[in-house]
Protein backbone atom coordinates (compact mmCIF):
# COMPACT_ATOMS: atom_id res chain seq x y z
CA UNK A 1 0.00 0.00 0.00
CA UNK A 2 2.79 2.47 1.19
CA UNK A 3 4.72 2.40 -2.33
CA UNK A 4 1.45 3.18 -4.02
CA UNK A 5 1.39 6.25 -1.91
CA UNK A 6 4.87 7.71 -2.40
CA UNK A 7 4.92 6.74 -6.49
CA UNK A 8 1.74 8.47 -6.79
CA UNK A 9 2.34 11.72 -4.69
CA UNK A 10 5.80 11.74 -6.05
CA UNK A 11 4.08 13.03 -8.94
CA UNK A 12 3.00 15.56 -7.29
CA UNK A 13 5.18 16.61 -4.54
CA UNK A 14 8.53 16.06 -4.29
CA UNK A 15 10.41 14.40 -1.64
CA UNK A 16 12.23 15.79 0.55
CA UNK A 17 15.47 13.74 -0.39
CA UNK A 18 14.12 14.75 -4.23
CA UNK A 19 14.85 17.99 -2.61
CA UNK A 20 17.49 17.96 -0.91
CA UNK A 21 19.81 16.75 -3.84
CA UNK A 22 18.02 19.16 -6.14
CA UNK A 23 19.22 22.02 -3.24
CA UNK A 24 22.61 20.73 -3.73
CA UNK A 25 23.12 21.07 -7.53
CA UNK A 26 21.83 24.86 -6.97
CA UNK A 27 24.12 25.54 -4.78
CA UNK A 28 26.90 24.20 -7.02
CA UNK A 29 25.40 26.11 -9.64
CA UNK A 30 25.70 29.46 -7.73
CA UNK A 31 29.20 28.68 -7.19
CA UNK A 32 30.21 27.99 -10.63
CA UNK A 33 31.06 31.06 -12.21
CA UNK A 34 34.26 31.23 -9.93
CA UNK A 35 35.74 27.96 -12.26
CA UNK A 36 33.90 28.30 -15.80
CA UNK A 37 35.04 29.83 -18.75
CA UNK A 38 33.37 32.34 -20.84
CA UNK A 39 31.70 29.30 -23.15
CA UNK A 40 30.46 27.57 -20.35
CA UNK A 41 29.08 30.60 -18.61
CA UNK A 42 27.15 31.42 -21.55
CA UNK A 43 25.51 27.43 -22.03
CA UNK A 44 24.76 27.86 -18.24
CA UNK A 45 22.87 30.66 -18.77
CA UNK A 46 21.30 29.14 -21.63
CA UNK A 47 20.19 26.27 -19.91
CA UNK A 48 18.89 28.18 -17.08
CA UNK A 49 16.80 30.30 -19.89
CA UNK A 50 15.18 27.27 -20.47
CA UNK A 51 14.73 25.79 -17.34
CA UNK A 52 12.50 28.87 -16.95
CA UNK A 53 10.75 28.74 -20.06
CA UNK A 54 10.35 24.90 -19.78
CA UNK A 55 8.72 24.93 -15.88
CA UNK A 56 6.78 28.20 -17.11
CA UNK A 57 5.20 25.77 -19.74
CA UNK A 58 4.59 23.69 -17.09
CA UNK A 59 1.89 25.44 -15.51
CA UNK A 60 -0.43 25.47 -18.93
CA UNK A 61 0.74 23.14 -20.41
CA UNK A 62 1.99 20.05 -17.99
CA UNK A 63 -0.18 21.05 -14.90
CA UNK A 64 -3.85 22.16 -16.27
CA UNK A 65 -3.16 19.89 -19.44
CA UNK A 66 -4.04 23.27 -21.69
CA UNK A 67 -0.84 22.65 -24.58
CA UNK A 68 0.41 25.77 -25.41
CA UNK A 69 2.66 27.30 -28.14
CA UNK A 70 2.51 30.75 -27.22
CA UNK A 71 5.50 30.67 -25.01
CA UNK A 72 7.05 32.84 -28.00
CA UNK A 73 4.54 35.24 -27.53
CA UNK A 74 5.42 35.94 -23.81
CA UNK A 75 9.16 35.75 -24.04
CA UNK A 76 9.03 38.37 -27.27
CA UNK A 77 6.53 40.76 -25.45
CA UNK A 78 8.87 40.54 -22.06
CA UNK A 79 12.23 41.09 -24.37
CA UNK A 80 9.82 44.35 -26.11
CA UNK A 81 9.33 45.81 -22.88
CA UNK A 82 12.60 45.44 -21.26
CA UNK A 83 14.26 46.82 -24.57
CA UNK A 84 11.87 49.90 -25.08
CA UNK A 85 11.57 50.85 -21.49
CA UNK A 86 15.93 50.56 -20.92
CA UNK A 87 16.48 52.21 -23.67
CA UNK A 88 14.01 55.22 -22.85
CA UNK A 89 15.77 54.89 -19.13
CA UNK A 90 12.55 54.71 -17.75
CA UNK A 91 13.60 51.99 -14.87
CA UNK A 92 16.26 51.01 -13.75
CA UNK A 93 18.33 47.85 -15.07
CA UNK A 94 17.67 45.31 -12.13
CA UNK A 95 13.94 46.68 -12.44
CA UNK A 96 13.48 44.78 -16.25
CA UNK A 97 12.98 41.57 -15.60
CA UNK A 98 9.96 42.60 -12.88
CA UNK A 99 8.89 44.95 -15.62
CA UNK A 100 8.96 42.24 -18.40
CA UNK A 101 6.87 40.12 -16.24
CA UNK A 102 4.09 42.39 -14.99
CA UNK A 103 3.68 43.36 -18.57
CA UNK A 104 3.17 39.62 -19.69
CA UNK A 105 0.97 38.43 -16.19
CA UNK A 106 -1.37 41.34 -17.81
CA UNK A 107 -1.27 40.44 -21.70
CA UNK A 108 -1.73 37.06 -20.56
CA UNK A 109 -4.68 37.52 -18.81
CA UNK A 110 -6.64 39.94 -21.66
CA UNK A 111 -5.81 36.82 -23.98
CA UNK A 112 -6.18 34.08 -21.92
CA UNK A 113 -9.85 35.11 -21.62
CA UNK A 114 -11.17 34.18 -24.83
CA UNK A 115 -8.75 31.66 -25.53
CA UNK A 116 -8.84 29.27 -22.42
CA UNK A 117 -12.53 29.12 -23.84
CA UNK A 118 -10.93 26.70 -26.47
CA UNK A 119 -9.74 23.47 -25.81
CA UNK A 120 -6.78 20.65 -26.86
CA UNK A 121 -5.48 21.36 -31.15
CA UNK A 122 -7.74 24.46 -30.89
CA UNK A 123 -5.78 25.53 -27.91
CA UNK A 124 -2.92 24.83 -29.26
CA UNK A 125 -3.82 26.38 -32.36
CA UNK A 126 -5.47 29.80 -30.66
CA UNK A 127 -1.60 30.28 -28.72
CA UNK A 128 0.50 29.30 -31.85
CA UNK A 129 -1.73 32.76 -33.06
CA UNK A 130 -0.75 35.00 -30.71
CA UNK A 131 2.97 34.43 -30.82
CA UNK A 132 2.71 35.44 -34.81
CA UNK A 133 0.20 38.49 -34.21
CA UNK A 134 2.30 40.03 -31.41
CA UNK A 135 5.43 39.54 -34.07
CA UNK A 136 3.57 41.30 -36.41
CA UNK A 137 2.65 44.17 -34.37
CA UNK A 138 6.41 44.05 -33.36
CA UNK A 139 7.22 44.00 -36.91
CA UNK A 140 4.87 46.88 -38.06
CA UNK A 141 4.64 49.39 -34.87
CA UNK A 142 7.97 50.86 -36.43
CA UNK A 143 7.60 54.29 -33.96
CA UNK A 144 7.77 51.89 -30.70
CA UNK A 145 10.04 48.66 -31.62
CA UNK A 146 12.04 50.17 -34.37
CA UNK A 147 10.42 47.83 -36.67
CA UNK A 148 12.69 45.73 -39.02
CA UNK A 149 15.48 47.62 -37.32
CA UNK A 150 15.40 46.11 -33.98
CA UNK A 151 16.42 47.71 -31.19
CA UNK A 152 19.84 48.20 -29.76
CA UNK A 153 19.99 48.15 -25.79
CA UNK A 154 22.61 50.26 -23.94
CA UNK A 155 25.12 48.92 -21.99
CA UNK A 156 24.23 48.52 -18.37
CA UNK A 157 26.55 48.87 -15.15
CA UNK A 158 27.07 44.87 -14.21
CA UNK A 159 24.98 43.95 -11.19
CA UNK A 160 27.18 41.28 -10.09
CA UNK A 161 31.16 41.73 -11.05
CA UNK A 162 31.04 41.33 -15.06
CA UNK A 163 28.76 41.41 -17.52
CA UNK A 164 28.67 37.41 -17.95
CA UNK A 165 28.29 36.85 -14.04
CA UNK A 166 25.45 39.70 -13.82
CA UNK A 167 23.20 37.96 -16.86
CA UNK A 168 24.66 34.27 -14.90
CA UNK A 169 22.87 35.62 -11.61
CA UNK A 170 20.01 36.63 -13.17
CA UNK A 171 18.97 33.75 -15.03
CA UNK A 172 19.61 31.94 -11.71
CA UNK A 173 17.12 33.68 -9.21
CA UNK A 174 14.95 34.15 -12.22
CA UNK A 175 14.99 29.76 -12.40
CA UNK A 176 15.43 29.66 -8.67
CA UNK A 177 12.02 32.02 -8.54
CA UNK A 178 10.37 30.09 -10.96
CA UNK A 179 11.10 27.01 -9.53
CA UNK A 180 9.86 28.51 -6.02
CA UNK A 181 6.26 29.00 -7.84
CA UNK A 182 6.33 25.60 -9.68
CA UNK A 183 6.92 23.98 -6.08
CA UNK A 184 4.79 25.89 -4.14
CA UNK A 185 1.60 25.81 -6.97
CA UNK A 186 2.02 21.80 -6.74
CA UNK A 187 1.72 21.25 -3.42
CA UNK A 188 -1.31 24.14 -3.08
CA UNK A 189 -4.83 23.50 -3.41
CA UNK A 190 -4.34 25.57 -6.42
CA UNK A 191 -2.36 22.75 -7.72
CA UNK A 192 -5.02 19.76 -7.22
CA UNK A 193 -7.55 22.40 -8.80
CA UNK A 194 -5.32 22.35 -11.95
CA UNK A 195 -4.36 18.52 -11.92
CA UNK A 196 -8.49 18.21 -11.56
CA UNK A 197 -9.25 20.21 -14.51
CA UNK A 198 -6.24 18.66 -16.59
CA UNK A 199 -8.10 14.89 -15.84
CA UNK A 200 -11.79 16.04 -16.49
CA UNK A 201 -12.51 19.71 -16.52
CA UNK A 202 -16.50 19.15 -16.15
CA UNK A 203 -15.95 17.22 -13.25
CA UNK A 204 -13.70 19.67 -11.93
CA UNK A 205 -16.15 22.26 -12.36
CA UNK A 206 -18.88 20.34 -10.61
CA UNK A 207 -16.92 19.57 -7.24
CA UNK A 208 -16.68 23.93 -6.74
CA UNK A 209 -13.81 24.10 -8.72
CA UNK A 210 -13.78 27.55 -10.39
CA UNK A 211 -12.03 26.21 -13.71
CA UNK A 212 -11.91 29.34 -15.76
CA UNK A 213 -10.16 31.60 -13.17
CA UNK A 214 -7.85 28.73 -12.48
CA UNK A 215 -6.87 28.30 -15.69
CA UNK A 216 -5.64 31.81 -16.61
CA UNK A 217 -3.93 31.87 -13.59
CA UNK A 218 -1.98 29.24 -15.26
CA UNK A 219 -1.69 30.96 -18.37
CA UNK A 220 -0.07 34.39 -16.29
CA UNK A 221 2.17 32.12 -14.54
CA UNK A 222 3.13 30.73 -17.39
CA UNK A 223 3.26 33.97 -19.09
CA UNK A 224 5.01 36.69 -16.52
CA UNK A 225 8.09 34.18 -16.04
CA UNK A 226 9.31 34.01 -19.74
CA UNK A 227 8.34 37.62 -19.88
CA UNK A 228 11.10 37.88 -16.86
CA UNK A 229 13.58 35.71 -19.45
CA UNK A 230 12.61 38.10 -22.25
CA UNK A 231 13.74 41.05 -20.32
CA UNK A 232 16.95 39.96 -19.41
CA UNK A 233 17.63 37.81 -22.65
CA UNK A 234 17.00 41.23 -24.13
CA UNK A 235 19.83 43.04 -22.29
CA UNK A 236 22.15 39.88 -22.51
CA UNK A 237 22.55 39.91 -26.49
CA UNK A 238 22.02 43.49 -26.63
CA UNK A 239 20.13 43.66 -29.40
CA UNK A 240 16.38 42.46 -30.56
CA UNK A 241 14.20 42.05 -33.73
CA UNK A 242 11.30 40.67 -34.22
CA UNK A 243 12.13 37.30 -35.51
CA UNK A 244 14.84 36.84 -33.09
CA UNK A 245 12.41 37.82 -29.90
CA UNK A 246 8.98 35.87 -30.95
CA UNK A 247 11.28 32.92 -32.57
CA UNK A 248 8.42 29.97 -32.81
CA UNK A 249 11.44 27.51 -31.69
CA UNK A 250 10.93 29.15 -28.07
CA UNK A 251 7.45 28.15 -28.11
CA UNK A 252 8.10 24.24 -29.29
CA UNK A 253 11.27 23.78 -27.37
CA UNK A 254 9.67 24.58 -24.23
CA UNK A 255 6.92 22.62 -24.22
CA UNK A 256 9.29 19.54 -25.87
CA UNK A 257 11.82 20.14 -22.84
CA UNK A 258 9.12 19.46 -20.77
CA UNK A 259 8.18 16.31 -22.23
CA UNK A 260 11.95 15.20 -22.47
CA UNK A 261 12.06 16.07 -18.05
CA UNK A 262 8.53 14.82 -17.35
CA UNK A 263 5.40 16.67 -17.92
CA UNK A 264 3.62 17.85 -15.18
CA UNK A 265 6.43 17.30 -12.53
CA UNK A 266 8.25 19.36 -10.51
CA UNK A 267 11.70 18.52 -11.37
CA UNK A 268 11.01 17.65 -14.75
CA UNK A 269 11.07 20.58 -16.82
CA UNK A 270 14.70 21.28 -15.36
CA UNK A 271 15.64 18.01 -16.09
CA UNK A 272 14.06 18.06 -19.73
CA UNK A 273 15.90 21.45 -20.40
CA UNK A 274 19.29 20.25 -19.26
CA UNK A 275 19.14 17.49 -21.56
CA UNK A 276 17.73 18.96 -24.49
CA UNK A 277 20.33 21.46 -24.08
CA UNK A 278 23.56 18.52 -23.95
CA UNK A 279 21.77 17.39 -26.98
CA UNK A 280 21.68 20.26 -28.53
CA UNK A 281 25.28 21.44 -27.93
CA UNK A 282 27.23 17.66 -28.73
CA UNK A 283 24.79 17.14 -32.04
CA UNK A 284 25.63 20.88 -33.37
CA UNK A 285 29.26 20.73 -32.45
CA UNK A 286 29.73 16.46 -33.95
CA UNK A 287 27.05 16.75 -36.90
CA UNK A 288 27.38 20.42 -38.47
CA UNK A 289 25.39 18.91 -41.60
CA UNK A 290 22.34 17.01 -40.13
CA UNK A 291 22.21 18.83 -36.77
CA UNK A 292 18.66 19.55 -36.48
CA UNK A 293 17.85 16.57 -38.17
CA UNK A 294 19.36 14.04 -35.51
CA UNK A 295 17.96 16.19 -32.63
CA UNK A 296 14.76 15.63 -33.85
CA UNK A 297 15.33 12.06 -34.28
CA UNK A 298 16.84 11.81 -30.84
CA UNK A 299 14.22 13.76 -29.47
CA UNK A 300 11.28 11.39 -31.07
CA UNK A 301 13.17 8.61 -29.64
CA UNK A 302 13.36 9.51 -25.86
CA UNK A 303 9.39 10.70 -26.11
CA UNK A 304 8.89 7.37 -27.95
CA UNK A 305 10.48 5.26 -25.36
CA UNK A 306 10.35 6.98 -22.42
CA UNK A 307 6.96 8.70 -22.58
CA UNK A 308 6.57 9.76 -18.97
CA UNK A 309 9.87 11.84 -18.92
CA UNK A 310 13.85 10.88 -18.15
CA UNK A 311 12.75 11.99 -14.62
CA UNK A 312 10.62 8.63 -14.76
CA UNK A 313 14.03 6.52 -14.95
CA UNK A 314 15.40 7.47 -11.92
CA UNK A 315 12.12 7.39 -9.98
CA UNK A 316 11.30 3.88 -11.03
CA UNK A 317 15.33 3.24 -9.55
CA UNK A 318 14.89 4.91 -6.44
CA UNK A 319 11.08 3.22 -5.54
CA UNK A 320 12.78 0.17 -6.29
CA UNK A 321 15.40 0.70 -3.78
CA UNK B 1 -41.68 22.84 5.56
CA UNK B 2 -40.23 25.71 2.99
CA UNK B 3 -39.27 24.48 -0.47
CA UNK B 4 -35.19 23.74 -0.61
CA UNK B 5 -35.39 23.76 -4.97
CA UNK B 6 -38.08 25.24 -6.53
CA UNK B 7 -38.08 24.96 -10.43
CA UNK B 8 -40.67 27.75 -12.26
CA UNK B 9 -41.51 26.75 -16.03
CA UNK B 10 -37.79 25.19 -16.48
CA UNK B 11 -37.34 24.52 -19.82
CA UNK B 12 -34.76 23.32 -22.09
CA UNK B 13 -34.68 22.84 -26.04
CA UNK B 14 -31.68 21.64 -28.21
CA UNK B 15 -32.79 22.47 -31.61
CA UNK B 16 -36.33 20.98 -31.92
CA UNK B 17 -36.48 19.05 -28.97
CA UNK B 18 -38.01 20.06 -25.76
CA UNK B 19 -36.01 17.92 -23.64
CA UNK B 20 -37.89 19.41 -20.95
CA UNK B 21 -40.69 21.60 -21.24
CA UNK B 22 -42.22 23.53 -18.99
CA UNK B 23 -41.63 22.04 -15.73
CA UNK B 24 -42.81 23.58 -12.39
CA UNK B 25 -42.01 21.42 -8.94
CA UNK B 26 -40.71 22.29 -5.57
CA UNK B 27 -38.44 20.03 -3.29
CA UNK B 28 -39.05 20.45 0.46
CA UNK B 29 -36.26 20.34 3.02
CA UNK B 30 -35.19 16.46 3.84
CA UNK B 31 -37.28 15.00 1.24
CA UNK B 32 -36.27 12.14 -0.92
CA UNK B 33 -37.73 12.12 -4.11
CA UNK B 34 -37.74 10.02 -6.91
CA UNK B 35 -37.41 11.29 -10.36
CA UNK B 36 -38.76 8.58 -12.80
CA UNK B 37 -39.54 7.81 -16.40
CA UNK B 38 -38.65 6.13 -19.39
CA UNK B 39 -35.35 6.48 -21.16
CA UNK B 40 -34.96 9.86 -22.80
CA UNK B 41 -37.91 11.79 -20.67
CA UNK B 42 -35.43 14.31 -19.73
CA UNK B 43 -34.04 13.21 -16.55
CA UNK B 44 -30.69 13.52 -16.69
CA UNK B 45 -31.01 16.79 -18.69
CA UNK B 46 -33.05 18.16 -15.48
CA UNK B 47 -30.24 17.01 -13.50
CA UNK B 48 -27.75 18.74 -15.61
CA UNK B 49 -30.13 21.90 -15.65
CA UNK B 50 -30.62 22.10 -11.92
CA UNK B 51 -26.25 21.47 -11.48
CA UNK B 52 -25.86 24.12 -14.39
CA UNK B 53 -23.78 22.29 -16.21
CA UNK B 54 -26.81 23.20 -19.14
CA UNK B 55 -28.60 26.49 -19.16
CA UNK B 56 -32.19 26.81 -19.06
CA UNK B 57 -33.81 27.39 -21.51
CA UNK B 58 -36.70 29.21 -20.27
CA UNK B 59 -37.88 29.46 -16.69
CA UNK B 60 -35.96 30.10 -13.17
CA UNK B 61 -34.43 27.74 -10.67
CA UNK B 62 -34.58 28.84 -6.90
CA UNK B 63 -32.64 26.92 -4.45
CA UNK B 64 -32.24 27.80 -0.49
CA UNK B 65 -34.05 31.53 -1.42
CA UNK B 66 -31.67 32.35 -4.43
CA UNK B 67 -32.00 32.05 -7.43
CA UNK B 68 -29.41 29.67 -9.46
CA UNK B 69 -30.08 29.68 -12.70
CA UNK B 70 -27.55 30.95 -15.03
CA UNK B 71 -25.04 30.55 -12.40
CA UNK B 72 -22.08 28.35 -13.63
CA UNK B 73 -21.52 24.84 -12.14
CA UNK B 74 -19.00 25.45 -9.44
CA UNK B 75 -20.66 28.43 -8.15
CA UNK B 76 -23.99 26.00 -8.19
CA UNK B 77 -21.89 23.28 -6.00
CA UNK B 78 -20.69 25.98 -3.43
CA UNK B 79 -24.42 26.47 -2.58
CA UNK B 80 -25.15 23.11 -1.76
CA UNK B 81 -26.22 20.94 -4.70
CA UNK B 82 -24.28 18.11 -4.95
CA UNK B 83 -24.41 15.45 -7.81
CA UNK B 84 -23.76 11.89 -8.99
CA UNK B 85 -23.22 11.36 -12.54
CA UNK B 86 -24.74 8.08 -14.60
CA UNK B 87 -21.50 7.61 -16.15
CA UNK B 88 -19.21 7.83 -13.08
CA UNK B 89 -16.41 10.98 -13.91
CA UNK B 90 -13.51 10.30 -11.21
CA UNK B 91 -9.86 11.86 -11.63
CA UNK B 92 -8.30 8.73 -13.06
CA UNK B 93 -4.99 10.12 -12.17
CA UNK B 94 -5.54 11.08 -8.38
CA UNK B 95 -5.79 8.43 -6.06
CA UNK B 96 -8.98 7.64 -4.29
CA UNK B 97 -8.45 9.71 -1.10
CA UNK B 98 -7.31 12.59 -3.56
CA UNK B 99 -10.75 12.55 -5.57
CA UNK B 100 -12.37 13.25 -2.70
CA UNK B 101 -10.23 15.27 -0.89
CA UNK B 102 -10.46 17.87 -3.49
CA UNK B 103 -14.40 17.68 -3.48
CA UNK B 104 -13.70 18.60 0.43
CA UNK B 105 -11.24 21.31 -0.81
CA UNK B 106 -13.24 22.98 -3.17
CA UNK B 107 -16.94 22.49 -2.77
CA UNK B 108 -16.41 21.27 0.57
CA UNK B 109 -15.70 24.53 2.02
CA UNK B 110 -12.92 23.15 3.85
CA UNK B 111 -9.54 25.34 2.79
CA UNK B 112 -6.94 23.27 5.28
CA UNK B 113 -5.77 20.60 3.11
CA UNK B 114 -4.60 18.03 6.03
CA UNK B 115 -8.66 18.67 7.51
CA UNK B 116 -9.99 18.36 4.21
CA UNK B 117 -8.23 14.94 4.02
CA UNK B 118 -9.48 14.16 6.98
CA UNK B 119 -13.19 15.29 6.25
CA UNK B 120 -12.72 12.66 2.87
CA UNK B 121 -11.19 9.82 5.12
CA UNK B 122 -14.50 10.13 6.93
CA UNK B 123 -16.59 9.85 4.04
CA UNK B 124 -14.67 6.98 2.39
CA UNK B 125 -15.57 5.01 5.70
CA UNK B 126 -19.06 5.75 5.27
CA UNK B 127 -19.40 4.58 1.79
CA UNK B 128 -17.19 1.31 2.44
CA UNK B 129 -13.88 2.38 0.53
CA UNK B 130 -11.68 2.11 3.48
CA UNK B 131 -8.73 0.35 2.68
CA UNK B 132 -8.49 1.65 -1.01
CA UNK B 133 -7.67 5.96 -0.11
CA UNK B 134 -4.43 5.39 -1.43
CA UNK B 135 -5.25 2.94 -5.14
CA UNK B 136 -5.75 4.83 -8.34
CA UNK B 137 -8.79 5.85 -9.09
CA UNK B 138 -9.10 4.17 -12.39
CA UNK B 139 -8.57 0.93 -10.44
CA UNK B 140 -11.56 0.55 -9.06
CA UNK B 141 -14.24 -1.56 -10.18
CA UNK B 142 -17.75 -0.31 -11.20
CA UNK B 143 -19.12 -0.68 -8.42
CA UNK B 144 -16.22 0.99 -6.51
CA UNK B 145 -17.08 4.03 -8.62
CA UNK B 146 -20.29 4.46 -7.72
CA UNK B 147 -18.88 4.62 -3.77
CA UNK B 148 -16.44 6.73 -5.02
CA UNK B 149 -19.04 9.27 -6.49
CA UNK B 150 -21.20 8.91 -4.23
CA UNK B 151 -18.06 10.22 -1.31
CA UNK B 152 -17.14 12.97 -3.21
CA UNK B 153 -20.73 14.25 -3.38
CA UNK B 154 -21.01 13.75 0.31
CA UNK B 155 -17.63 15.74 0.56
CA UNK B 156 -18.94 18.75 -0.74
CA UNK B 157 -21.38 19.50 2.19
CA UNK B 158 -24.51 19.33 0.19
CA UNK B 159 -27.67 20.25 1.26
CA UNK B 160 -29.13 18.28 -1.75
CA UNK B 161 -27.86 15.45 -3.40
CA UNK B 162 -28.74 14.21 -6.67
CA UNK B 163 -28.64 10.83 -8.07
CA UNK B 164 -28.16 10.09 -10.98
CA UNK B 165 -28.49 6.21 -11.52
CA UNK B 166 -26.24 5.80 -8.64
CA UNK B 167 -27.70 2.24 -8.26
CA UNK B 168 -27.09 1.00 -12.18
CA UNK B 169 -25.23 -1.70 -12.38
CA UNK B 170 -25.22 -3.01 -8.87
CA UNK B 171 -26.01 -5.87 -7.91
CA UNK B 172 -26.95 -7.95 -4.82
CA UNK B 173 -25.46 -6.90 -1.70
CA UNK B 174 -23.97 -3.68 -3.24
CA UNK B 175 -27.16 -2.80 -3.64
CA UNK B 176 -28.87 -3.29 -0.40
CA UNK B 177 -25.53 -1.40 1.01
CA UNK B 178 -26.07 1.40 -1.26
CA UNK B 179 -29.95 1.73 -0.75
CA UNK B 180 -29.06 1.51 3.44
CA UNK B 181 -26.46 4.19 2.56
CA UNK B 182 -29.27 6.50 1.14
CA UNK B 183 -31.22 5.84 3.97
CA UNK B 184 -29.18 6.63 6.40
CA UNK B 185 -28.39 10.18 4.81
CA UNK B 186 -32.08 10.82 4.48
CA UNK B 187 -32.30 10.20 8.26
CA UNK B 188 -29.88 12.64 8.92
CA UNK B 189 -31.88 15.15 7.03
CA UNK B 190 -29.99 15.74 3.90
CA UNK B 191 -32.47 16.19 0.72
CA UNK B 192 -32.28 13.79 -2.11
CA UNK B 193 -33.29 13.54 -5.69
CA UNK B 194 -32.99 10.00 -6.61
CA UNK B 195 -33.41 8.54 -10.65
CA UNK B 196 -34.10 5.38 -10.06
CA UNK B 197 -35.10 2.29 -12.66
CA UNK B 198 -35.71 -0.02 -10.27
CA UNK B 199 -39.26 -0.01 -9.28
CA UNK B 200 -38.31 -1.53 -5.40
CA UNK B 201 -35.70 0.85 -4.80
CA UNK B 202 -37.94 4.07 -5.14
CA UNK B 203 -41.49 2.85 -3.62
CA UNK B 204 -39.07 2.13 -0.66
CA UNK B 205 -37.10 4.78 -0.28
CA UNK B 206 -38.84 7.92 -1.25
CA UNK B 207 -41.75 10.07 -0.01
CA UNK B 208 -42.57 11.82 -3.52
CA UNK B 209 -42.33 10.43 -6.87
CA UNK B 210 -41.66 12.74 -10.09
CA UNK B 211 -42.79 11.37 -13.74
CA UNK B 212 -41.29 12.85 -16.42
CA UNK B 213 -42.38 11.75 -19.80
CA UNK B 214 -41.03 13.09 -22.92
CA UNK B 215 -39.84 15.85 -20.86
CA UNK B 216 -42.74 16.64 -19.32
CA UNK B 217 -44.13 16.58 -15.96
CA UNK B 218 -46.89 13.97 -15.89
CA UNK B 219 -47.16 13.32 -11.94
CA UNK B 220 -46.19 14.95 -9.05
CA UNK B 221 -46.84 13.57 -5.54
CA UNK B 222 -46.71 11.21 -2.62
CA UNK B 223 -45.38 8.00 -3.57
CA UNK B 224 -48.14 5.82 -3.28
CA UNK B 225 -50.72 8.18 -5.47
CA UNK B 226 -48.26 8.25 -7.93
CA UNK B 227 -48.33 4.84 -8.38
CA UNK B 228 -51.68 4.57 -8.90
CA UNK B 229 -51.64 7.12 -11.91
CA UNK B 230 -53.14 5.90 -14.75
CA UNK B 231 -51.12 7.98 -16.73
CA UNK B 232 -48.15 6.61 -15.03
CA UNK B 233 -48.73 3.10 -15.76
CA UNK B 234 -49.97 3.81 -19.10
CA UNK B 235 -46.10 6.27 -20.04
CA UNK B 236 -43.97 3.83 -17.80
CA UNK B 237 -45.20 1.89 -15.16
CA UNK B 238 -46.87 -0.49 -17.92
CA UNK B 239 -49.61 -2.96 -17.45
CA UNK B 240 -47.58 -6.13 -16.81
CA UNK B 241 -45.81 -4.24 -13.29
CA UNK B 242 -49.47 -3.82 -12.24
CA UNK B 243 -50.59 -6.96 -12.76
CA UNK B 244 -47.17 -8.26 -11.07
CA UNK B 245 -48.18 -6.28 -8.23
CA UNK B 246 -51.70 -7.30 -8.23
CA UNK B 247 -50.29 -10.86 -7.94
CA UNK B 248 -47.76 -10.04 -5.04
Amino acid sequence: MLPILSLRSSNHVPSSRALAVFGLIAVIVMMLPAVLDNYYMRLMTTVMMYCVLAWSWNFIGGFVGYPSFGIAAFFGLGAYAGAILLSAKYIPFWLSPAVGAAVCFIAAVLVGLPILRLRGHYFAVASFGIAEVFREVAMSWTDLTGGGMGINLPPQKPLFGTDAMTFYYMMFILSAVTFLATYLVARSRLGIAFRCIRQNEAAANMIGIDTTRSKIIAFAFASAFPGAAGAIYASWVGYIDATDAFDILISIKAPVMALLGGVGTVFGPAVGAVVYLVFEELVTRNFLQFHAGLLGIIIVVIILFLPTGVLSLVRQKTERT
Amino acid sequence: MGALLEMRNVSRRFGGLRAVNDVTMSIGKGKVVGLIGPNGAGKTTLVNLISGMLKLSEGEMWFDGRRIDGLPPYRISRCGVARTFQIVQPFPQLTVLENVTAAALFAGGISNQSEAEQFAEAQLKRVGLKGQENASASRLSLGQRKRLEFAKSLAMKPKILLLDEVNAGLHGTELDEAIALIRSLSEEGLTLVVIEHLMKVVVSLCDEIVVLHHGELIANGLARDVMNDPHVIEAYLGERYLKRRAAS
